[in-house]
């Protein structure tokens, strides 16, 4: 090992040798006892002398078992359960550091031991929230000079002490907000999350270094890319700040608990860069995507309504996801910055800072309320014709009279032109037309490292309101604009910022100036080298449109960063930005019912029978007509919210409400459901002339299994070649019709030989790498190139290709860290990441991939079987299969009874209602290596899902569709009876067969 | 001192799939490192199983396998490959416990 050798990984891991190796040198931990009785126990909370105490039991998974205890009552309570619960009958006692300050250090060291801080990260969230979950700020900024150096020189002292030879390490500090004592939490002896939003946040490529420091070099030898002439054992500096803001999923999980904790539950997170910490977080905020402008200025969160001192309350004294928001509902609810600190123990910078932007939004209001009252006198006056006009010209005034000033320090607070125009009662277009008016223009600073000490060589920038613009001049080349995908997100993953990092290469290498906009600091998109130039900006209509006329770009790519872009495309073009590639209106066209329906028409395609409905009853009234079962889904969302698939109008009178209160107002559609239809993703390309298709993926799940939590195979394993060719068919004619100009996907669904078309989605898909692996070709930059005007043919790409090994994706969903969860797949997606399986053979193909989302498949042991009844029959063969592999069956009566009358040897279980032991015993015992569970029903039963989630706990191979169970048996049979080995990508190049 | 010379193969260790905790932060260090050490002129051998990401891309490492991260497939990678050094503090949580996992028998 290079970098980090074992010793120095397992001292920085190990709890308790980590608390050695900081008492050995001096630091202070938080204070704790190992105990193993109630006894113990006692003289531990003696000893300590404090309360609240943390207890944590050991070895229990996620910590369960283990609280806060407030008092001695609560105390004894907790750690009696904890001893119970923990199998070596051990809890560690610990003092409990909720509410201190929390701050992170990103270092790295030589092999000549010189060592750097590269940044300092402070948490705005103290302690209790998990670093990931917190909205953090780099530089720190509530720490004297003093109090950074005492930081910084312990941080030195620890990576020497847990001794990681060279590289980037990250250290934790707590800080006691009244008596100052600082505590080491934890270090991470490899580069990190926070190393990530560190290198995005100043510039200088920890994990580049990293890895060139563990060959050998020292850090005096290396040069800073940026600066080009500082080494990198300078120290980075910035003039700016910069903040982090997770983002949650918790609409996915509504059964789960949204409190924030100290185990992680942010699926993503955005970063801004601005002059000040008020425009960083404003401009954070709208990073996010979650309808918030910012703070306050309406929209999402931000809004005037009046919240009562019990919900205020709630929301701040619990930390979760919408907590920020609060603080300005508690503002305007009279609390002051002291009252706030008390419920949060949110640094009162922090919350001072908060309460400018909130007095700004106020002043605003303030003024363009004395206008419009003026206004309005003059109008009352006139007659009830002129009225209106009147109202108009009072809001123009209100923006028209708006001290030039306010408005430039309101821009400078952060505030977007949405804001101001929710505030001044105007809208967007004519606040950006009367600021600009006014030399209230954005200018674009460098991220350079070196707070403009030294002159910067790479075009890294973010918007901010001052007087000078940084932004280099052009190379001459044309300018293409690469829209990213934002904050990562159920649904909208590391595949789009694939597509658009693709996107800049193949630009750049045909002769491009390519231009990057993203807000997301995790992914490569965002990585200083992937374009010639990159802008860290919110993407909203207002930032992406300044960044387009800053650069003069002749044209901007809107298809590859999945939703985000897409959204504002329209808006883009109506603004004078020339969207390349397929049309705005075409994507419109795939998006809305009725065009969409025509345009099948014409070809002669089938979808599955459908309805609108504007009312509950007409829903069910619709549904009725269709015949069940049926699919419904509100309209205007994405990723599946709110969607269900219903086999009764009583299962639909349960859920119709909730369909309807997603997007109040809007109509809900429902959809004949194909039941046991088999689904295919097929991903294509087009140059307006040519049309290939990249690949076709057969789902494993039947239709009604949202296609981003489906497994795949590629090519399609059970679809005759007529039935693939009729597909084809289908898809070179929705492109030609639907004028595609880059990719496209296309989901559908087959039952009885019959083709429908589900879904077009006329732009990049999440499958695109997918299918690029699989047949060794870019599609990505392909796709990147025909929108700037290339041919299929002149690329060489003019015939699809057929792998001839075989592809299976599989995905994972986090049920285990939403305790409490549904466990099932469905028409919603819960999926945060996918693996591929690659072999020549299917069933190893598809054990690899399982194995690659941990645990594999297992090869002998007992296997718990319980189907639904449609499934039993299905359900034999798979037993009698598992039987012959030498597997033990157990099942509870249904199944049991079926399997035992086809002649299959059973064990019974009890139901969890009929006593035990049962099947959630048996995993707990390690006695079942995998569940075949198939929920019947709406709702699973709750049995059901707890067995589902005692497996997920205890790490047990599942499968929750008979067609899983199937490809399961074959997958288990394939590494019974073949080798398994390992190849290369690179020799699976060129391994296709041409259709 | 120079870069090392006594090595001239690097294995490098991917995150996996994106999971709650550990997400595309690390195709982000991975594709750094591969282009690296690349361009330090060492062999990268890279094994991820999420096909989603760029460092997964053919042309970032010299021999990139989409394989499963477990201590078995890695074995079987590391005797068809035999790397001179493993850079275990790149691919996360997951790199770094697998790392641990395939240190273990030997010491």
């Amino acid at each position: 090992m290079i970098g980090a050798k074992p010793l120095a990984i397992a001292k920085g891991e190990d709890r308790q040798l980590f608390k050695e190796a900081m008492l050995k040198i001096g630091l202070d931990v938080a204070r704790s006892r190992m105990v193993k009785s109630m006894a113990e126990a006692q003289a531990a909370a003696d000893e300590l002398a404090m309360f609240p105490l943390i207890i944590r039991p050991s070895f229990t998974l996620g910590g369960s078992g283990g609280g806060i205890a407030y008092n001695k009552e609560e105390f004894d309570r907790i750690v009696a359960n904890g001893l119970d619960l923990s199998p070596v009958h051990e809890v560690l006692v610990e003092e409990c550091l909720l509410g201190w300050k929390e701050f992170e250090m990103e270092v790295m060291r030589d092999h000549k031991d010189q060592c750097v801080v590269i940044c300092s990260i402070e948490n705005f969230d103290p302690m209790g929230v998990h670093t990931g979950d917190s909205i953090t700020v780099a530089p720190a900024m509530t720490l004297t000079d003093k109090e950074f150096q005492v930081m910084r020189d312990a941080s030195f002292a620890v990576i020497r002490e847990i001794g990681v030879e060279t590289g980037g390490s990250n250290i934790q500090f707590a800080v006691d907000p009244v008596t100052g004592r600082m505590v080491v939490i934890e270090m991470n002896p490899r580069v990190s999350r926070s190393s990530a939003l560190a290198s995005k946040a100043t510039g200088f490529p920890i994990a580049k270094i990293a890895a060139k420091l563990a060959v050998g070099y020292s850090l005096d030898e290396l040069r800073n890319d940026i600066t080009r002439l500082t080494p990198a054992s300078f120290e980075p500096t910035i003039d700016y700040v910069v903040t982090k803001i997770p983002r949650f999923a918790f609409e996915k999980f509504p059964d789960a608990d949204a409190t924030l904790t100290s185990a992680m539950k942010s699926v993503g997170e955005a970063m801004a860069i601005g002059r000040t910490f008020k425009e960083s977080i404003q401009k954070c905020l709208r990073s996010l995507e979650i309808g918030a402008r910012g703070f306050g200025g309406g929209g999402k969160h931000g809004g005037d309504d009046q919240f009562g001192e019990e919900a205020i309350n709630q929301k701040l004294g619990t930390p979760n996801a919408e907590r920020i928001f609060y603080i300005r509902h508690a503002f305007r609810a009279g609390y002051s910055v002291e009252d706030i600190f008390d419920l949060t123990k949110i640094d009162p910078w922090f919350l001072h800072q908060m309460r400018q932007i909130w007095e700004m939004e106020e002043e605003l209001k303030a003024s363009a309320a004395s206008e419009g009252s003026s206004r309005g006198n003059e109008a009352g006056a006139s007659n009830s014709s002129l009225l209106t006009s009147a109202a108009t010209t009072g809001s123009r005034s209100a923006l028209a009279t708006i001290d030039t000033t306010l408005l430039r320090r309101a821009k400078q607070f952060g505030f977007s032109d949405a804001q101001l125009a929710h505030i001044l009662k105007s809208d967007m277009a004519t606040v950006r037309a009367e600021r600009k008016q006014r030399g209230v223009k954005t200018t674009y600073r460098l991220v350079d490292t070196c707070a403009a000490e030294f002159e910067a060589f790479t075009p890294y920038y973010y918007s901010s309101y001052g007087d000078e613009n940084e932004v280099m001049p052009p190379k001459g080349k044309k300018k293409i604009m690469i829209i990213g995908g934002g904050p990562n997100r159920i649904g909208q993953g590391i595949e789009f910022d694939y597509c658009c990092v693709h996107a800049s290469f193949a630009l750049r290498e045909a002769g491009f100036e390519t231009v990057m906009v993203n807000s997301n600091p995790e992914t490569v998109s965002t990585d200083y080298d992937t374009s010639d130039r990159l802008y860290f900006e919110p993407l909203t209509l207002e930032d992406v449109l300044e960044v387009y006329q800053q650069e003069g770009c002749v044209g901007a790519i809107v298809q590859f960063g999945g939703q985000t872009p897409l959204n504002l495309a329209s808006a883009l073009k109506a603004n004078g930005v020339n969207v390349i590639g397929t049309s705005p209106e075409s994507i419109d066209a795939a998006e809305d019912r009725k065009l969409f329906a025509a345009i099948l028409d014409k070809l002669g395609l089938k979808q599955p029978a459908n309805r609108t409905a504007l009312s509950e009853a007409k829903a069910i009234a619709r549904a009725g007509e269709l015949g069940y079962p049926v699919l419904v889904r509100p309209s205007f969302v994405l990723g599946g919210r709110g969607m269900f698939i219903l086999y009764s109008e009583e299962e639909l009178k349960a859920v119709v409400r909730q369909v309807f209160d997603v997007m109040p107002g809007k109509p809900v559609l429902i959809d004949k459901f194909l039941e046991d239809a088999i689904e295919l993703d097929v991903d294509c390309i087009s140059d307006g002339e040519t049309s290939v298709v990249g690949g076709m993926l057969e789902h494993i799940e039947y239709a009604g299994v949202h296609s981003g939590d489906a497994s795949m195979v590629m090519p399609p394993h059970t679809l005759p070649a007529e039935m693939l060719a009729t597909v084809r068919k289908a898809t070179y004619e929705l492109a030609r019709e639907l004028k595609v100009v880059g990719l496209m996907n296309i989901q559908f669904a087959i039952k009885d030989s019959e083709l429908y078309v589900l879904e077009v989605n006329p732009r990049a898909s999440r499958t695109v790498p997918f299918v690029a692996k699989a047949i060794g070709v870019p599609l990505a930059k392909l796709a990147a190139r025909i929108m700037t005007g290339a041919k299929l043919k002149d690329l060489g790409f003019t015939r699809e290709q057929t792998p001839k090994h075989w592809c299976v994706k599989e995905v994972v969903i986090p049920y285990v860290r939403f305790p409490g969860a549904t466990i099932a797949l469905g028409p919603e997606m819960r999926s945060t990441g996918e693996v591929m399986g690659i072999d020549d053979d299917r069933g190893l193909a598809f054990a690899k991939a399982q194995a690659a989302v941990k645990p594999g498949l297992p090869q002998k042991g007992n296997v718990f079987i319980s189907v639904k009844d449609t499934d039993k029959p299905r359900a034999i063969e798979i037993a009698r299969s598992l039987a012959q592999f030498g597997f033990t069956l157990y099942s509870t009566s249904g199944t049991a009874k079926v399997l035992a009358a086809a002649g299959i040897e059973v064990k019974r279980l009890a139901k969890i209602t009929e006593g035990r032991p049962n099947a959630v015993d048996l995993i707990k015992n390690g006695q079942i290596q995998m569940v075949i569970n198939t929920p019947g029903g709406l709702v699973p039963r709750r049995d059901e899902n707890a067995i589902r989630s005692a497996a997920y706990a205890h790490n047990v191979c599942i499968m929750t569709t008979i067609t899983g169970a199937e490809a399961a048996v074959q997958g288990v049979r394939a590494l019974k009876e073949k080798h398994v080995g390992v190849r290369p990508i690179q020799k699976y190049m060129g391994n296709v067969d041409l259709v | 001192m120079p870069k090392r010379t006594d090595l001239q193969s690097i294995l490098i260790i991917g995150a996996g799939p994106i999971v709650i905790g550990q997400a595309c932060e690390f195709d982000y260090s991975g594709t750094q490192a591969c282009k690296a050490l690349k361009e330090e002129g060492y062999r990268v051998i890279l094994v991820n199983s999420n096909p989603a990401t760029i460092m997964t891309d053919p042309e970032f490492a010299d021999v990139t396998y989409i394989e499963p991260l477990t201590v078995e497939f890695l074995e079987k990678i590391i005797a068809a490959e035999r790397p001179s050094a493993l850079l275990p503090t790149l691919g996360g949580q997951t790199a770094l416990n697998l790392s641990m996992d395939l240190d273990r028998p030997a010491s």
